[in-house]
């Protein structure tokens, strides 16, 4: 017990960056170096694995003593002061932990996408691993709101899902900002209107019917998103025949409005053909859709 | 905070399609009907716009660019307070989602709203404070609950048509912020 | 003394009811009595009158009635303001499968008023120049914001809402059990719910018959009870649901010892793994001293259980697992129950094990 509180080391704890010198000094009570006949000679210091060499301390007077890194590499570890009393007998005097690591990175590439009937999530690009403990944090405003900060969670720490309703029209303001003991740090700004970040729900119920006057169309049928309430969409139409394995699709040009139908010519009579549909906002920003469920259908026989 | 678009042409054309959106009774009104057991068609006659709850067609139309958004920004002020009352009076168990995010559109529209100001060159006197001219208090709360579910639905009538109504002025709108 | 009591409607000729008031009455005293109308009051004048008797043995003589008092006039429409159409009861909470009566009064004509129950016009009896009344039977239960019921003449738009509420019922499955000998955890199955708005939902109440304690529950179908050092074996339970409209209870009467259900077991892990042979242990929690536990402990080989034993257990639980085929893969599970009165087991707990493979 006497020995515990027979000194400290400065600092008590400490986070340095990689790359960087670090120095630490012990300090002795007087009264120990005297009961135990050492002075700050009898000084060594450990990290968790080994001893220090000598070569790195440097006396600074009877009862302290100190040790330098440098250029220090990736460090978690414990760093302890302790002296050789009478009989050799090792003594710890005090320890601190000493963890290395990075400052963050500035956040970039930052996006966010609505997937449609769900909250908007972003994400972005951390940078490096600074191994230490980062928090970041998504912030989001209009001009005359301020929204909740967004804490990542544990399981994915880049990205995050805003908690509050999404209003289209309305444009946003979102950033990110990184934090750890070694610096903070900021994402550029993106300002942009939600409507252009949506991934519409994929087209459903895909209906294939032909035509006993034309061999060579099929006509498609399908509901759209409810996004199409709220914007213009376009398509993207393709095709094979059934036992084929490489997609056709419809010119984009004649797929490029609105619609919730369409009539694929220039078929083979008689042929089994599977169809799958996918849409974006007309404008093309945002995201598309997924494919919708394939449906397929055949032409008339020839005549 | 953050910034607001200086696009006059960007700005005007999601503010009116935001108003498109907000304007159509399935947003609001439809599901409040339902909720309320109004949803017949005997009774839709009732449920008519109380004359004064909001400016009409004709006072809209009238008034500038800069006195027309700050009519707009104090009704739809009025708005989100009745929609809080109207939320209150809902039994626990049934939330009216769309009353949740007919707010959010609301203070969305406020903040396009607000944007449009400054492009103009005038948003500093935005504050939803007082009561927009041209519109009477809001009625005495009602007596039982058949009056309430009437002055809601005549409300939200109300608010449905206002949106329009404003949404007819902003398509008027020149394509250069010029003021007027 | 007996009294009697006279009601009329409209006029004081009409008299819609007649009754008698029993009660034992002291000098000076003021006597209550409540009679409840099928009718609103508010859609007529009501006229009311009393006389009494003496009904007393010791005075056989004078069982003849009184002199009948004048008629007290009860009449709400004067306050009912400047409005030319009303409907009434107001926001009246009934149970569903009641009668109901709704009446509108019009202080002009007549002719051009149209009523309807939700949206379906219907027809009512005229009571007066002025007032009609419509009789609904076994009313259902439509939505929890009430059934609407308007009367309409032109513009004019005139309504009430009648909620609807639908009956309570009484607790089912109601039982406690406790897993610590400190908490006691009732649960129970409401049945419908009643909730409607603005009308409280239904409320639950636990009442201990021999600590005479109560307590309010938060939640609809379970509520916890401490057990204290000092309170009795024996417990009687009564669970009061209760709304705005009704009352049940229901009861249960047990030997908290008969009432044990052990948490489930934990840390279950095998020491001392051979070809053939395999130490399982597990722990338990304690549930008071001198409180053992029964342990059923089941091996599973290939999807089959192939060996199933029961072991006395106090805190620490161990069972040696033999004749085990070698490198063989065998999930062992464990559950606990109160070995003086098995009530209910705990939950199983499992673990995966491999036996080593034979010596060569």
């Amino acid at each position: 017990e006497l020995l515990h509180s027979c000194g400290h080391i400065n600092p008590p704890s400490a986070v340095v960056q990689c790359g960087s010198n670090f120095t630490a000094v012990c300090v002795v009570k007087e009264e120990c170096m005297d009961f135990f006949h050492v002075n700050a000679n009898y000084i060594y210091w450990k990290t968790s694995h080994f001893t220090i060499p000598k070569e790195q301390y440097t006396i600074i007077n009877k009862t302290a003593s100190s040790v330098t890194f440098t250029n220090i590499g990736l460090l978690n570890t414990h760093l302890t002061c302790n002296v050789l009393t009478f009989g050799q007998i090792e003594q710890n005097v005090y320890g601190i932990t000493i963890i290395s690591g990075f400052p963050p990175e500035k956040p970039k590439n930052l996006d966010c996408i609505v997937d449609e009937g769900k909250k908007m999530l972003c994400h972005w690009d951390p940078g490096r691993e600074t191994h230490l403990e980062t928090n970041f944090t998504l912030k989001s405003e209009w001009a005359t709101e301020k929204f909740a900060d967004c804490k990542p969670k544990h399981d994915a720490p880049s990205s995050c899902v805003l908690d509050y309703t999404i209003v289209y029209f309305v444009n946003i303001e979102v950033w990110v900002e990184a934090e750890n003991a070694l610096g903070k740090t900021k994402s550029d700004h993106i300002n942009f209107d939600p409507v252009d970040k949506v991934k519409p729900s994929a087209p459903r119920n895909l209906s294939v019917s032909n035509s006993e006057e034309l061999s060579s169309i099929l006509k498609l049928a399908w509901s759209n998103p409810y996004f199409k309430t709220v914007a213009r969409l376009k398509y993207n139409i393709q095709y094979r025949t059934k036992d084929a394995s490489v997609w056709s699709q419809i010119p984009c040009e004649d797929t490029a409005s609105t619609r919730s139908s369409f009539t694929v010519q220039d078929l083979k009579p008689f042929t089994e053909y599977v169809f799958r549909i996918r849409c974006i906002k007309a404008d093309g920003k945002g995201y598309w859709s997924d494919w919708s469920q394939e449906a397929s259908g055949i032409t008339y026989e020839d005549r | 905070m953050g910034g607001c678009s200086g696009d006059y042409q960007a700005l005007l054309g999601q503010l009116q399609q935001q108003m498109a959106l907000m304007q159509d009774t399935s947003t609001l009104l439809d599901p409040f009907m339902r909720l309320e057991g109004l949803d017949k068609l005997r009774f839709s006659e009732h449920c008519t716009e109380r004359p004064g709850a909001f400016p009409s067609d004709n006072a809209l139309r009238t008034l500038g660019r800069r006195d027309f958004l700050r009519m707009l920004s104090s009704t739809l002020q009025r708005v989100l307070h009745r929609l809080a009352v109207l939320q209150q009076h809902l039994p626990e168990t049934q939330d009216l989602e769309e009353l949740g995010v007919a707010r959010w559109n609301i203070l969305g529209l406020k903040n396009n709203i607000y944007c449009m100001s400054q492009l103009l060159g005038g948003a500093s006197e935005l504050a939803p404070t007082t009561a927009a001219p041209g519109t009477s208090p809001p009625p005495t709360p009602a007596p039982d609950a058949f009056q309430s579910k009437l002055q809601g639905c005549r409300f939200l009538h109300g608010y449905h048509r206002f949106l329009h109504s404003a949404r007819r002025v902003f398509s008027q709108w020149g394509s250069s912020p010029s003021r007027r | 003394m007996v009294f009697q009591i006279q009601i009329s409607r409209f006029n004081s000729s009409n008299i819609i009811w007649v009754g008698n008031y029993s009660t034992t009455v002291k000098q000076n005293q003021v006597l209550h009595w409540s009679w409840e109308s099928e009718l609103p009051l508010e859609c007529a004048t009501h006229f009311l009158r009393i006389r009494s008797m003496v009904d007393d043995a010791s005075f056989p003589k004078s069982t003849i009635w009184s002199n009948w008092s004048s008629w007290e006039k009860v009449d709400v429409q004067d306050s009912l303001g400047q409005d030319t159409l009303f409907v009434f009861p107001n926001d009246k909470l009934v149970e569903e499968g009641s009668n109901v009566t709704i009446c509108y009064i019009s202080r002009n004509n007549q002719n051009n008023i149209s009523c309807l129950l939700e949206d379906e016009q219907i027809n009512g009896e005229q009571l007066d120049p002025h007032v009609f009344a419509f009789n609904l039977n076994n009313v259902p239960f439509i939505r929890e914001t009430g059934t609407n019921f308007y009367c309409q003449r032109n513009k004019t738009v005139k309504g009430i809402v009648l909620f609807v509420s639908k009956v309570l019922e009484e607790p089912k499955d109601f039982s406690c059990e406790t897993q610590d000998f400190k908490t006691l955890n009732c649960t129970w199955d409401p049945g419908r719910n009643t909730d409607l708005r603005k009308h409280a939902s239904q409320r639950y109440t636990l009442f201990e018959f021999y600590s005479g304690e109560k307590k309010l529950c938060k939640h609809k179908n379970w509520c916890n009870w401490q057990i204290t050092q000092d309170s009795q074996e024996t417990y009687n339970f009564t669970l009061i649901a209760e709304n705005d409209l009704r009352k049940r209870s229901v009861s249960i009467l047990f030997n908290l010892t008969q009432r044990v259900r052990p948490m489930t077991p934990f840390s279950v892990s095998f020491e001392t793994v051979s070809a053939t042979n395999a130490m399982m242990t597990w722990k338990v929690h304690s549930i008071g001293n001198y409180s053992s536990l029964l342990c059923n402990v089941e091996l599973y080989g290939e999807g089959r259980m192939i060996q199933q034993h029961n072991v006395s257990v106090k805190v620490n639980g161990e069972f040696l697992l033999s004749e085990l085929e070698p490198n063989t893969k065998y999930t062992a599970q464990v559950r606990c129950a109160y070995d003086k009165h098995i009530w209910k087991w705990s939950e199983w707990i499992s673990q995966s094990f491999i036996t080593l493979e034979a010596a060569p």
